[in-house]
């Protein structure tokens, strides 16, 4: 079937009305004023230790700029205090080493800091884990199975490394293999694929957008977005988050008022979205976005890094989510990162546009092309995902995931946590808000055998630190269970349930049948 | 240090549940609310000595906040009364 029969026979109707409510609770108040005083307090120790150690009677145990005369400090914003006095008393709790594959367990090397965590010590321990925090989500993170089998076998057949570019002798026949596969996965003309997910999207927006162009983003767009559209030396103009009327009036002013001084039209507007924001768990309104960029005659750029894979019934990222034709999207883009358990990025859409980005793309002339077990870890998890090997394991690790986020997320909720985004994202982020419960939820939660990623400021907003949980095809009920238990222990010892809507429960307190014969009837 | 007494008093609890039951529950609830009081005033993160001055510095506001209260409002309260009430009481009757 070829993509223009497909686009005629799907409707706008997306195949998840029933439950995808998207929810981004308020802060409580009294919750709001209790971080910034705890934050005010810590600031003004900050400034007490800054002052203590240029006095000189504490050690300056960073590296500190000389200052000579005539020149700008090398440090000098908000960050880089905020670093010194803030993470560094907290830093045990983030970068922790593993010792094992991070798959749905994982061993978590211990660590101890005699002096406050400027400097670290393995004390040999290994803690296994149940790993909640690798973006695993179709359970492909494995050191066994026909995946590795299949990428050990071809670094004997291919070696490990081209080493040379795409443009000159880089493009290997497994690549060709890839892009084809992958086009094929999309239902879109063509596809081209790079090493690094970051590099997609930082090296190829420059080659799409230039001097004279829109780009119009959302707020919570990723760094690599933020500095593709930098690089590329358009105007960018942001959106609020997933707002349309707000999209819609930048567009409208865009092309009524066109560029600042001369008043030109735009040579084009390119909106950029991500399929699923990873700091939010909330999906982009596609079939909104696409009225409104017929309607003005704009570009899309949507980037599928968490999406592909893990949503949509088919695993066909938002766009089989929300079933509309994959022509409306002029330029998909995605990583093999999270749900493939490789590494690289894709760029795929009309084969006009990857003709034009195979030639013009900076990584074509300066990045070394992909490597062959890398490519191949891909194309086996494509040919599960998709059913070419005979087998329904793909159909049956997208049940699972889908399966595991409705029972995990719904459990939280209910339990009295405030838990934002969509129901049916793998990103469960639980707010946190104050800066030291950062710390003693990640210590309490490895303590009861769930290594969970808790983030703050610069990730967030400064404000509103969250747990993020991400969920996997590889963990199995009791896994679930197991952390929804250590949770619910968490949440009572640190107090985290913060929620107006759904009254603070535990865990026992809850009617579990409910969600059992949920998950075990879908 | 506060939680491992907590999941040790978890732990231990589990063996001997029938001298459990009537302290063991009020250790865990104080153990609790010191936990949430350390996270709430982020003294959690500190260093013992950066604790001690925070306190320090907050019991000797507290401190004089109170002092001035018990000193000076009864003296001010009746000020007030003094020097309002008759007045009143003037512009009530006539």
């Amino acid at each position: 079937m070829t993509a223009t029969k497909k686009s005629e026979q799907r409707s706008m109707n997306p195949t998840h009305t029933e439950s995808s409510r998207e929810e981004f609770e308020e802060t409580p108040t009294w919750t709001a004023v209790v971080t910034v005083l705890g934050y005010a307090i810590l600031s003004a120790l900050g400034w007490l230790r800054d002052f203590l150690r240029n006095v000189g009677l504490e050690e300056k145990k960073t590296s500190h700029d000389p200052n000579p005369k005539d020149f700008v400090p090398l440090y000098q914003s908000y960050e880089c205090f905020y670093t010194r006095n803030l993470y560094t008393r907290i830093r045990d709790v983030f970068n922790q080493p593993i010792a094992s594959v991070a798959g749905a367990k994982v061993d978590v090397m211990e660590r101890v800091s005699d002096d406050f965590n400027w400097t670290f010590k393995f004390s040999g321990k290994k803690i296994p884990s149940i790993n909640l925090g690798s973006y695993n989500y179709l359970g492909f993170a494995e050191n066994s199975g026909p995946c590795s089998n299949q990428a050990i076998k071809s670094i004997e057949k291919y070696g490990l490394t081209t080493s040379s570019t795409r443009h000159e002798l880089g493009t290997q026949k497994y690549m060709v293999e890839l892009e084809t596969l992958m086009a094929k996965y999309l239902s879109v003309e063509d596809c081209i694929a790079f090493g690094m997910g970051f590099a997609t999207n930082a090296l190829n927006i420059p080659a799409l957008a230039g001097k004279g162009d829109l780009i119009i983003s959302d707020t919570l767009n990723h760094t690599s977005l933020i500095l593709g559209a930098r690089l590329s030396g358009a105007v960018i103009r942001k959106f609020n988050h997933n707002d349309m009327k707000d999209l819609e009036t930048e567009l409208r002013n865009a092309i009524i008022h066109g560029q600042p001084r001369t008043c030109r039209p735009w040579k084009k507007i390119l909106i950029i979205v991500e399929g699923v924001y990873s700091m939010e768990g909330s999906l982009c309104k596609l079939p909104e976005i696409i009225a409104l960029k017929k309607k003005y005659k704009a570009y899309l750029y949507v980037d599928e890094a968490h999406s592909i894979g893990a949503i949509g019934s088919h695993g066909r990222g938002v766009v089989d989510y929300w079933n509309v034709s994959p022509d409306d999207i002029d330029i998909h883009m995605g990583t093999f990162t999270k749900s493939f358990g490789s590494a690289g990025g894709y760029i795929a859409g009309k084969k006009s546009l990857i003709d034009h980005i195979r030639i013009h793309t900076h990584s074509g002339c300066y990045c070394p092309s992909m490597s062959a077990p890398i490519v191949y870890q891909i194309i086996s998890a494509l040919s599960i995902i998709m059913g070419l090997d005979g087998t329904n394991d793909g159909q049956k690790r997208i049940k699972q995931l889908a399966r595991n986020v409705r029972y995990f997320r719904r459990q939280l909720v209910d339990m009295g946590f405030i838990v934002y985004g969509n129901d049916n994202s793998p990103v469960v982020p639980v707010m946190i808000f104050m800066p030291a419960k950062i710390a003693a939820v990640n210590r309490e939660m490895l303590k009861r055998g769930c290594a969970v990623v808790t983030v703050g400021f610069p990730a967030t907003a400064l404000t509103e630190s969250r747990v993020r949980f991400c969920l996997s095809a590889g963990h199995t009920k009791e896994m679930l269970d197991d952390a929804l238990k250590a949770m619910d222990e968490v949440g009572h010892l640190v107090s985290l349930r913060y929620s107006k809507r759904n009254p603070p429960l535990r865990w026992n307190e809850l009617n579990r049948t409910d969600y059992e014969n949920e998950y075990f009837s879908c | 240090m506060t939680s491992n007494i907590v999941h040790s008093s978890c732990l231990d609890s589990k063996m001997t549940k029938h001298e459990r039951q009537w302290y063991q529950s009020f250790t865990e609830a104080i153990e609790r609310m010191y936990m949430r009081f350390l996270l709430v005033t982020t003294l959690y993160v500190m260093e013992p000595w950066e604790r001690y001055l925070v306190l320090t510095i907050a019991f000797l506001v507290i401190t004089l906040v109170t002092y001035s209260a018990i000193v000076f409002i009864p003296f001010h309260v009746a000020n007030i009364i003094r020097s309002t009430v008759p007045i009143l009481t003037d512009v009530l009757l006539y």
